[in-house]
């Protein structure tokens, strides 16, 4: 048993009542806070429970928008018709969380808040160049999603905040995109090593836009701009990826722990490149011109 | 083989199966009683210091706290172990590892016991902990305890080995390690201890050898063993793990100290830090062969860490020095085995006892051999095994037992054309390996070992067991079952076993070592011959006819004339006269004084071996260095097969393990000086890890002296995957990875 | 803090309490309504399956889910699971075919390849090993359970 105040709003503005009024923090599918909580990590005293929130869980498309609810499971995502034709990149990205019982629970919109380098949704998100969907006591904000993250568990979400969704445009075209992840074992493994790549051709099959991201490779998520500026443009072949990977050292800042040491993971990094971008690319091949 | 056996070998369902199904199984954290108390321990988080001053006084005063208890409030003997008595039920002066228990809170609610805990104030002396067996035995190293730091030292030698290397045509040497392996069993350790109104108590455990924690609890509180009633719960697994007591003192001590009932369970993280390990360990092997690839001579050099106290440390060295030759006829050898206290978390049993350190050791010397002489390392093998009558370096004489080997070697020749005609995925790698295995049955030569159970044939017809020793998951109370069903001749659904509980069950000593089908199935068969005659003594008189005109058979006794009386009759019509049939059985392992070598010390030699095999099929993906089992294939020898269906179960679980020791887990320190602690980290193989194919072989070359013709399997099933792990791993990569766990990073 | 009350559905039956809000769903079945089918093996952190119960359908572990996040649901655990003392197919294959050891992952293992089949009826092995991934086992090798899954895979189209 967890000693705490716990609070069940009803509605986002209860939320951002409660924010401001107690000392309570957000708690979405719990599968992150709850065992922190109970290790000791942090001193909560109050707990804010989304759960009734149904206008959170959503997945949906308006306006050539995607937009995906803070409270919406991973089950959900890797479930959603739209995301599976579209967005593979996400899709495998959450299907590779935790186990069926973590991605039952655990939400996207925790996934991002917790601000994890590892957290498996930021990669794929970054590469659809999403944008974050901020509540705030006076407002919502809509914030990219490269702004996001500025260090690890530490983002530019205030204690007062409440992150309502994510959402990019609808990825159209000659497009694809896609995320491998590199764990320990085979079942339930936090990452390594992640890379998501979204990619879209021209009619010559140029890549006319690219955008790479790592996870577990830094700080926070990132971008992989160096590795992008060397292939915009260009032929994806075999040659010009292996050439460009190569220089996501630039882009990246492995450390080295208990899961991996720093040189192994730029490794990795290096090798999923390449391995991202063909299974973007593979898609992007079968629309067609 | 043909035999009409109507039970043994067969595929039965385990009788517990149903209620741990249903979730009905009461596991010792399951069980409720009226008014329990919550005991929390208070754990050191120094790995090394001397405690200037601990104190409770805050946390006794805390609302709902009943009572902090320190070493102080030991009435007995304060420290215990199964083989040294140098562990600290709880630290007074000095702690030796992290997560040591310093002290107790008992309170009205486990979330009060916690908060109380937070209360509790130590002054550390912190002293510079040693965790390597090297450090540890350095000439100025701080001593660990007053006795130093080499807890024991075995040096066995046979034949002559300066001669041996002398005459060798090629000289190897080698050196392996590996890691620290938690059992991991699914049910931590707990226990529940309730103080009786007439002074004595009773307590639950999660247990492999509940008579022996009654011992030390009867110790530890200075009561008479009669006093002290020791109930098992169903078990969630042990791996050698639960023959330390280390919780049920410590559940049994605060009952004691508040006249109450108290529970206490171990967290995941208190039974990563505070509960024995499988050991770490070095091996440096010299190798004196032929170019015809026969082992002439072999010399070993061990370090084995056995963390802050004894536990089983002392047998396992025993038993990892008694392996280190594997499957193999090795005319000059020795082996010197240190075994050395750290303040690393304790090492002690765990499946294998010894054998898996010294296997991945000599497989992968096998494979290096014959690499080095361009030889065929299954041929290589073959030229080495032991056949039966040769000697092993003990000087222990195989039996028949090893006309296995060759069949597990011709059974690689098959699987090994299979493997590696498998279509490997496009940008990896793909190689085949094995390893042999030979384990031991018995807690070996001079230890006590005998086991006794009791059959009570009730006027219901049903033949009650009271195993004395735990079912721990393994489905030992199964083929006890089926021995006792095979040889009373009456259905194996008549049979059922009591709870194991010290006040009705004879005593059974410990479940572990391999030895449970062997030593239960020929002590319930003695006790089933036993009940027979029983029987027929009554039956004389029951049908007024002579002793030899009756004969026992399936269930009935019939006479000259073939009249036949059905048992059930016969035992009602005693119950009549309150006569109950009961009958206990006891077995030991032979140590014949002519056949067993007398030079060795205590707990050696073993002198019944089992052997197994197995063949992996590995890929690795060359730029990221991971590897995946892909196939496995398992041969193990098992004698007569007594459940088919528990049989595979324990090599299924057995490979599974094996895998984990050999890909995945380790429990180092952790950037932050503490322990790997959690399964967050310790990285057990999931569902998704298995092999995506894993046959499994049985052979069975009977035992004589086994419950027909049965031998052991428990610890073997894992004992050979390592090495064949890394071995396909060398093969697929032609990299050589002397430690285990393989990781992505060694292939690169 | 108080207690809260909360309403939902166990094991086919509405119940209403008034609890403490910190207790987990987990520690709520085994202490306040003695179902001790759910057990704890990880101490709380999700990694191993052992407290697994059904909730809304799916899956979850019950280690990782405050009372009050229950409120107005539907939770079935491994007493729910067999409807008038007829064992659930997953049940009755796990005891058939020996994938029970020691049992103490058995509740849990049982209930995420129920949750599995409801989803999908004709599972491969790779899904059913997917849907076990999160359930450590250190018994079994799974194999059995696998095997136990496609056996009440094929009883329950059957029925259909
Ligand atoms: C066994 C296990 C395996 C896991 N494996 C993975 C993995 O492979 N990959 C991975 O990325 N993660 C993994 N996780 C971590 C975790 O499950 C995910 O990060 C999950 O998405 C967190 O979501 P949640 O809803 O459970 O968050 P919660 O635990 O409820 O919350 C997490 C944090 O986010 C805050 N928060 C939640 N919602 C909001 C909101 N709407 N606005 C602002 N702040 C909010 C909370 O206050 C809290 O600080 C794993 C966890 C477990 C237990």
């Amino acid at each position: 048993m967890i000693d705490i105040t716990y609070y069940r709003p009803e509605s986002i503005f209860e939320v951002i009542q409660l924010l401001q009024n107690t000392d309570g923090l957000l708690l979405a599918g719990g599968t992150d806070i709850l065992p922190r909580i109970r290790k000791g990590h942090y001193p909560v005293k109050a707990l804010i429970d989304l759960s009734r929130i149904e206008s959170l869980k959503f997945v949906q498309e308006v306006n050539g928008w995607i937009e995906i609810g803070a409270s919406a499971t991973h089950t959900m995502v890797e479930q959603a018709d739209i995301l599976q034709k579209s967005v593979p990149a996400l899709v495998s990205a959450s299907h590779s969380i935790g186990c069926l019982q973590t991605r039952a629970r655990g939400t996207i919109g925790g996934n991002i808040s917790n601000a994890s380098p590892a957290a498996d949704t930021a990669p794929p998100l970054l590469v659809l160049n999403a944008e974050v969907v901020i509540q705030t006591a006076t407002g919502q904000n809509a914030v990219p999603m490269t702004e996001f993250f500025i260090g690890p568990g530490k983002s530019i979400l205030s204690a007062n905040d409440i992150l309502t969704s994510v959402r990019f445009k609808h990825p159209l075209g000659r497009m694809g995109s896609s995320f491998l992840k590199l764990g320990k074992r085979k079942g339930m493994a936090i990452s390594v090593a992640s890379v998501a790549a979204y990619v879209h051709l021209d009619n010559d099959g140029c890549l006319d836009e690219i955008r790479l991201a790592y996870g577990s490779l830094a700080p926070t998520p990132v971008r992989g701009y160096t590795v992008e500026k060397n292939l915009i443009g260009n032929h994806p072949t075999l040659d010009n990826m292996q050439k460009a990977a190569w220089k996501c050292e630039q882009d990246v800042a492995p450390i080295s722990d208990l899961r991996a040491s720093a040189s192994y993971r730029l490794q990795a990094a290096r090798v999923l490149t390449i391995r991202a971008l063909q299974k973007a690319l593979s898609q992007a091949e079968e629309v067609g011109v | 083989m043909v035999n009409n056996f109507q039970t043994v070998g067969k595929r039965v369902i385990r009788k517990d199966a149903m209620d741990k199904a249903i979730g009905k199984a009461l596991y010792t954290a399951d069980i409720k009683l009226e008014n329990t108390l919550w005991a929390s321990v208070f754990r050191s988080t120094c790995h090394a210091a001397e405690i200037i001053n601990l104190d409770t006084s805050e946390a006794e005063k805390y609302p709902g706290v009943v009572k902090v208890v320190t070493a102080k409030d030991i009435p007995g003997k304060k420290s215990f172990g199964a083989l040294v008595s140098d562990q600290p039920a709880l630290a007074e002066d000095e702690v030796r590892h992290y997560g040591e228990p310093m002290a107790m809170v008992i309170a009205r609610s486990q979330t009060t016991a916690e908060e109380a805990l937070r209360l509790i104030k130590v002054d550390y002396l912190p002293l510079d902990p040693i965790f390597t067996p090297k450090e540890a035995l350095t000439p100025d190293a701080r001593q660990i305890h007053p006795g130093g730091n080499l807890l024991t030292k075995y040096d066995v030698e046979n034949g002559n080995l300066v001669e041996g290397f002398s005459h060798s045509e090629i000289i190897l040497e080698e050196t392996f390690s590996v890691q620290r392996i938690s059992p991991g069993y699914m049910e931590p350790e707990n226990s529940l201890a309730r103080w009786n109104a007439d002074d004595s108590i009773m307590v639950w455990v999660s247990s492999q050898q509940p008579f022996h924690d009654q011992e030390i609890i009867a110790s530890v509180l200075s009561l008479p063993l009669d006093r002290v009633q020791i109930i098992s719960g169903v078990i969630g697994g042990a791996f050698g793990g639960k023959e330390d007591p280390s919780l049920c003192i410590l559940a049994a001590l605060a009952s004691y100290l508040v006249k109450g009932t108290v529970r206490i369970c171990n967290e995941r993280k208190d039974s990563f830090l505070a509960h024995p390990k499988r050991h770490p360990a070095e091996l440096s092997l010299k190798l004196g062969a032929n170019k015809d690839g026969s082992i002439v001579a072999l010399d070993a050099q061990v370090f084995m860490d056995t963390g802050a106290y004894a536990s089983y440390g002392p047998a396992v060295g025993g038993l990892l020095t008694e392996t280190v030759g594997g499957s193999y006829r090795i005319p000059n050898m020795r082996v010197q085995t240190s075994v050395v206290y750290t303040n690393s978390p304790l090492s002690g049993a765990m499946r294998g006892f010894g054998a898996p350190q010294s296997h991945f050791a000599i497989e992968c010397m096998m494979d290096i051999l014959a690499e080095k002489l361009g030889m065929d390392a299954i041929v290589i093998r073959q030229k080495n095994i032991l056949h039966p009558g040769d000697q092993v370096f003990t000087r222990v004489v195989v039996n028949e037992t090893a006309n296995s080997l060759p069949r597990i070697l011709t059974k690689f020749e098959e699987v090994y054309q299979r493997y590696s005609a498998l279509p490997t995925k496009p940008g990896r790698l793909s190689g085949v390996g094995f390893a042999c295995a030979a384990q031991t049955m018995g807690l070996g030569a001079k230890v006590p070992d005998s086991s006794t159970h009791r059959l009570t044939w009730l006027p219901d017809g049903t033949v009650r067991l009271h195993l004395g020793a735990p079912e721990l998951g393994q489905g030992l109370a199964t083929i006890a079952e089926q021995v006792i069903a095979e040889k009373l001749g009456i259905p194996y659904s008549l049979i059922t076993t009591a709870e194991l509980d010290t006040k009705t069950t004879p005593d059974g000593n410990v479940t572990c070592a391999s030895r449970m089908t062997y030593l239960v199935g020929n002590a319930v068969s003695l006790a089933a011959d036993n009940l027979i005659e029983q029987m027929l003594d009554h039956a004389i008189e029951l049908t007024g006819k002579s002793r030899q005109d009756l004969r026992y058979e399936s269930g009935y006794i019939i006479d000259n004339h073939d009249q036949h009386i059905s048992a059930r009759e016969v035992i009602a019509h005693l119950a009549e006269r309150d006569i109950t049939l009961q009958a206990d059985g006891t077995a030991s392992f032979p140590y014949p004084p002519e056949s067993t070598p007398q030079h060795l010390p205590i707990g050696m030699p073993h002198v019944m071996f089992v052997f197994g095999g197995q063949i992996a099929r590995v890929e690795v993906d060359p730029e990221l260095g991971t590897v995946e089992v892909t196939h496995l294939t398992a041969i193990h020898d098992v004698g007569q097969v007594i459940n088919r269906t528990g049989v595979e179960g324990q090599i299924e679980g057995g490979v599974a393990m094996g895998l984990g020791y050999a890909l995945l887990e380790e429990m180092p320190i952790k950037p932050n000086g503490q322990w790997v602690n959690s399964f967050t980290e310790y990285l057990l193989p999931t569902a998704k890890d298995m092999p995506e194919s894993l046959d499994i072989l049985i052979l069975e070359v009977p035992e004589k002296s086994g419950p027909f013709g049965a031998k052991g399997l428990a610890e073997i099933c894992l004992v050979p995957t390592g090495p064949a792990i890394a071995n396909a791993v060398c093969n697929a990569t032609g990299k050589r990875i002397k430690h285990l766990p393989i990781k992505p990073e060694d292939l690169l | 803090m108080g207690n809260i009350q909360v309403q939902f559905i166990l094991n086919n039956e509405k119940i209403s309490v008034k609890v403490s809000p910190g207790l987990t769903l987990l520690e709520f079945l085994r202490t306040e309504m003695g179902l001790t089918g759910a057990k704890d093996s990880c101490g709380g952190e999700g990694e191993c399956g052992a407290c697994t119960v059904i909730l809304n359908g799916e899956a979850v572990n019950s280690c990782l889910v405050l009372i009050g996040q229950v409120d107005g649901h539907s939770v079935t655990t491994i007493e729910g699971l067999s409807v008038r003392g007829e064992l659930h197919p997953v049940q009755k294959a796990f005891i058939e075919v020996g994938a029970i050891q020691c049992g103490f992952c058995t509740p849990g293992a049982v209930l995420a390849s129920k949750a599995l089949l409801d989803h999908v009826p004709d599972p491969d092995d790779d899904d059913i090993r997917e849907a076990l991934s999160g359930n450590m086992c250190r018994c079994t090798g799974y194999t059995k359970m696998v095997e136990a899954v496609h056996i009440a895979a094929r009883e329950l189209n059957n029925g259909k």
